[in-house]
């Protein structure tokens, strides 16, 4: 009788004890979800100053135009400000937020609501995934103080140097910095309609770090998001698919730093970026602006009336290429005249254009002149003091005369 | 010097190589035939567990059995549709909706993954054993389970209380082939019948199969006696087969039904809207199912040829009926897949054996001595199989694989998870095949306007369904008409109805808002229309 009962349970007592032995030795725990390997981003510094692409005069005329704008009071449009401005920028006026205000009104829930009110629902609010963003989606009102873009917020906090472990205060509460890029990532998924700004979160504090699981259990990792960038066709998406680039030098820009990216991957990345310079000069209108029908190549050089673009489709379009091409590595360069018909298009314009105009727009605009600072490697509010000083100068000047 | 007595002849090995220290009365030795069957049955459950779970009525089926956990009770008509039609619910899966409910809610969606395996194993089990009682050489039993795997390949990736139907087939052909000579099967045949009938309502296919038996061995012993009435009434063959079949037929009765349900069940495929899913449709000879009949009956026609097996009468007829009844509607397959290698496996080592017969004269007996060392084998090969298994692995490891991993990638889980996360709640017209799982994730707060169970549904419901989605001019007086109150569209599937969602979006005429969207869909609220002005009367 044992020996019969022996033979049905001892195989599957081996078996057993055999995956246990296995657990133990080779199964260790779960590993984390998110990894976030460092507290500060990494520095994406511009590379180029060249002064034929925008002089300094010119410089500081448009960045006259883009000043923060607090009335009436966007989230879009003060992420924007501080984008172009950063931290530290300071106008010596009180009507215009300075950099630290526009930081602190994304990191304080108390900056927030001296800005948009004590009724405004909180921008950042402890969800059930983590720390979540309200965006423009979510409801039908309070929509001028929500997030236009997914992940828009945290990429940047990464761009304008806020370490992971900064204190981001909250109506109820306080948590990190990295808490709102942990949700980001954990929320990010292959079919996520926008991962531009996800991928510059992703390559400003996470990278070198190769990936991540989101809450679905799903594994992303840099490869997947370079082929999310590249399969979708160029020019569809938010702001002409144009952040997608932005997104490829980026992470491009962080891999001279930290070479983990495959060498197919960088490959891939280059010779997409490679093809759209090569595109864009055939692109390239007399006047030196692009239109949203760039990817046309050579048919979109000439707008007419089968191609009409309007003065803001203009500004976006070049704005944003310029402000790519700006971390772009030389090899990927167009050759420097087709970058300065564009700049200087560019800043003839926005110099130019209507203020109530440009406001509407304050958004695209900026990039454009985040661009024109970048081709300078200047910081905007150093090179819009300079240019004020010059012009005070020059006023100062004139009266003695 | 080595004395010669030490040394062994070529055709001797040392004793140290011969000794066989694993053979026990405490361990057991398995043959060849076995350490092959165990084999592949592991590779049957490796194969089946890396399915993922189906987007489709697999969360239908849940929906379902939650609803009876947490009523205590059967739905009367169907508790999930905005507008259900008053067709009652048919109960014929009760039982594996509850069941598949609880082992979702205790041991997660890897436990619906391990079950499914589970329970395909156990069928290719038994079909088998039923081949191997039916005449098939042990070694032969990895044909019949092989065969019944492939043949089923179009089908067997789905977790669906037919599965448990497919097992209830089997069983009966295992006792088909036990009977007459034994009665055990009049045993447990009735209890197979009664959990059957309750988990799948295809038991009408176990009642066929043992009617087609019962009337061959009727005319088998009617021949044997000459015509001799007495004679044939003394036979105890007769009083064995259709006892058994009369054993079954009052244990189907045991459900919620009672004996309706036989007829209910025949004349469920009549709903107009089942001509929509593919598995109602009639066998096309360019699909993998198309070819894998042909290729099956194309086997069967060459058996019948070769085979040294005398064909009986019952064989003949399952094959008729069940490769009859897979022409008009593809998911019969899965009958043919069980009754196939059952039948032609058999006859196929037959005809290998008269094969080999032919070319060399009688066929050596081959010796298949158990040994403990293919036991050992054995071990590792199934070892190896939960390594490598998902579910198994997911158990061996203590942490499971994630939504997005476990589910086929056509599954909604990014909406849903939207929807949940911000708690939407009310009428949602939503592809048919994604209704379900919104309905599981929602908790049964969003309402389809049409899921899988479609023979629940009206039929003006059914082709109003059918014109919103083909993105027809009158699709937002539809989805009004119906109090809609959200509508998704996936983009690709539905270009017409997403193009006119998007313009009424942007047409800023307040038809729709759009609220969530990504690169596969669009989820837009479906705002009311607004009051016409009406000059009074003066």
């Amino acid at each position: 009788m044992l020996a019969r009962i022996s033979r049905f349970v001892l195989p599957v007592l081996i078996v057993a004890g055999a995956l246990a032995v296995y657990r133990m030795a080779a199964v260790g725990p779960q590993p984390a979800a998110v990894v976030l390997p460092r507290n500060m981003p990494t520095v994406i510094a511009p590379r180029i100053n060249d002064p034929r692409v925008v002089t300094d005069a010119q410089l500081a005329a448009v960045l006259d135009r883009v000043l923060p704008p607090a009335d009436p009071v966007s989230t879009n449009n003060f992420v924007h400000a501080l984008r172009l401005w950063g931290p530290n920028a300071d106008f010596g006026d009180a009507k215009i937020p300075s950099g630290r205000q526009l930081r602190d009104y994304f990191l304080s829930d108390r900056a927030f609501r001296r800005w948009a009110g004590e009724q405004a629902p909180p921008l950042f609010f402890r969800g059930r995934d983590g720390i979540e963003v309200r965006s423009y989606d979510d409801r039908v009102t309070d929509r001028e103080t929500s997030s236009f873009h997914t992940d828009d917020l945290v990429a940047t906090l990464a761009e304008t140097g806020v370490p992971a472990g900064a204190p981001l205060v909250l109506r109820d509460g306080q948590a990190r910095v990295g808490d709102l890029l942990t949700t980001a990532l954990l929320r990010a998924h292959p079919e996520q309609l926008e991962y531009e700004w996800t991928t510059i979160a992703y390559a400003r504090y996470v990278f070198p770090h190769p990936g991540w699981r989101n809450k679905y259990g799903e594994k992303i990792n840099v490869d997947q998001l370079v082929d999310q960038i590249l399969k979708n066709p160029p020019g569809i998406g938010p702001c002409n698919g144009l952040h997608r680039l932005e997104a490829l030098v980026v992470l491009n820009r962080a891999d001279d730093e930290y070479r983990a990216l495959q060498p197919k991957t960088k490959l891939k990345v280059l010779t997409a970026l490679k093809w759209t310079s090569d595109v864009l000069v055939r692109a390239q209108t007399a006047e030196g602006y692009w239109t949203r029908q760039w990817p046309r190549g050579a048919a979109a050089s000439q707008p007419g009336k089968d191609n009409p673009a309007t003065l803001h489709d203009k500004l976006l379009v070049t704005g944003h290429h310029l402000e790519w091409l700006a971390l772009a590595p030389e090899e990927v360069q167009p050759p420097r005249e087709t970058v300065i018909r564009a700049a200087q298009w560019l800043a003839r314009t926005l110099v130019e254009m209507d203020q109530k105009d440009l406001l509407e727009a304050y958004g695209p605009y900026t990039h454009a002149a985040r661009a024109l600072c970048l081709w300078r490697s200047t910081e905007p509010i150093d090179a819009w003091k300079k240019g004020t000083a010059t012009a005070s100068h020059q006023v100062a000047a004139t009266s003695d005369k | 010097m080595t004395s010669d007595n030490s040394m062994s002849t070529p055709t001797e090995l040392p004793a140290c190589i011969t000794r066989d220290n694993l053979t026990s009365p405490y361990f057991p030795s398995l043959s060849f035939a076995r350490l092959i069957a165990v084999c592949t049955l592991s590779g049957i459950f490796m194969l089946t567990a890396f399915n993922r779970l189906n987007h489709t009525d697999l969360w239908g089926h849940l929906n379902f059995g939650r609803w009876m956990a947490e009523h205590q009770a059967l739905p009367a008509t169907d508790p999930f549709a905005t507008a259900p039609a008053a067709t009652p619910v048919l109960q014929a899966a009760w039982l594996s909706q509850l069941a598949g409910y609880e082992v979702q809610t205790h041991f997660g969606n890897e436990g619906l993954a391990l079950g499914h395996a589970l329970l395909v194993t156990l069928t290719a089990g038994i079909v088998m054993l039923a081949a191997v009682r039916r005449g098939a050489p042990a070694l032969w039993a990895w044909a019949a389970g092989l065969a019944m795997f492939l043949l089923d390949l179009p089908i067997v990736g789905t977790i669906r209380p037919q599965l448990f139907g497919q097992l209830g087939l089997a069983l009966v052909l295992l006792a088909c082939a036990e009977m007459p000579r034994r009665t055990h099967p009049l045993l447990w045949l009735p209890v197979v019948a009664a959990l059957w009938v309750n988990l799948h309502g295809s038991i009408l296919m176990g009642i066929a199969v043992l009617g087609i038996y019962a009337a061959s061995v009727s005319w088998t012993a009617w021949q044997e006696a000459g015509g001799d009435a007495a004679k044939l009434l003394r036979d105890r063959r007769l009083y064995v087969v259709w006892g058994a079949l009369l054993l079954v037929l009052a244990a189907a009765c045991l459900n919620p039904h009672g004996p309706q349900l036989l007829a209910r069940v025949l004349l469920f495929n009549e709903h107009a809207a089942l001509s929509s899913i593919s598995e109602w449709r009639p066998l096309s000879p360019l699909s993998l199912t198309g070819g894998l009949m042909i290729v099956s009956v194309g086997l069967a026609a060459l058996l019948a040829r070769c085979s040294a097996k005398k064909w009986e009468l019952y064989e003949i007829g399952l094959l008729l009926l069940f490769g009859l009844a897979t022409l008009p509607a593809i998911r019969m397959l899965a009958w043919w897949a069980i009754v196939w290698p059952v039948v032609c496996i058999p006859h196929a080592a037959a005809a290998w054996r008269k094969r080999l017969a032919d070319r060399a004269g009688e066929p050596a007996q081959a010796g298949d001595e158990p040994t403990a060392m293919r036991t050992v084998l054995a071990m590792g090969f199934v070892f190896m199989t939960l390594l490598v298994a998902p579910p198994t692995f997911a158990i061996v490891a203590g942490y499971g694989r994630g939504e997005g991993a476990i589910t086929v990638t056509d599954t909604p889980i990014y909406v849903a998870d939207e929807a949940v996360r911000r708690d939407l709640s009310g009428n949602i017209a939503t592809p048919m095949d994604w209704s379900d799982f919104l309905v599981w994730k929602s908790g049964g707060r969003l309402k389809p306007l049409v899921h899988s169970h479609v023979h629940l549904t009206e039929l003006d419901t059914w082709r109003d369904y059918e014109a919103v989605f083909r993105g027809d001019e009158v699709w937002l007086h539809l989805l009004r008409g119906h109090h809609m109150q959200y509508v998704l569209v996936q983009k690709k599937r539905y270009p017409d109805l997403l193009k006119a969602i998007l313009m009424e979006d942007r047409s800023g005429q307040g038809g729709v808002r759009i609220i969530y969207q990504d690169q596969r869909c669009l989820l837009a609220e479906v705002l009311p229309a607004k009051p016409v002005a009406v000059k009074p009367a003066s």
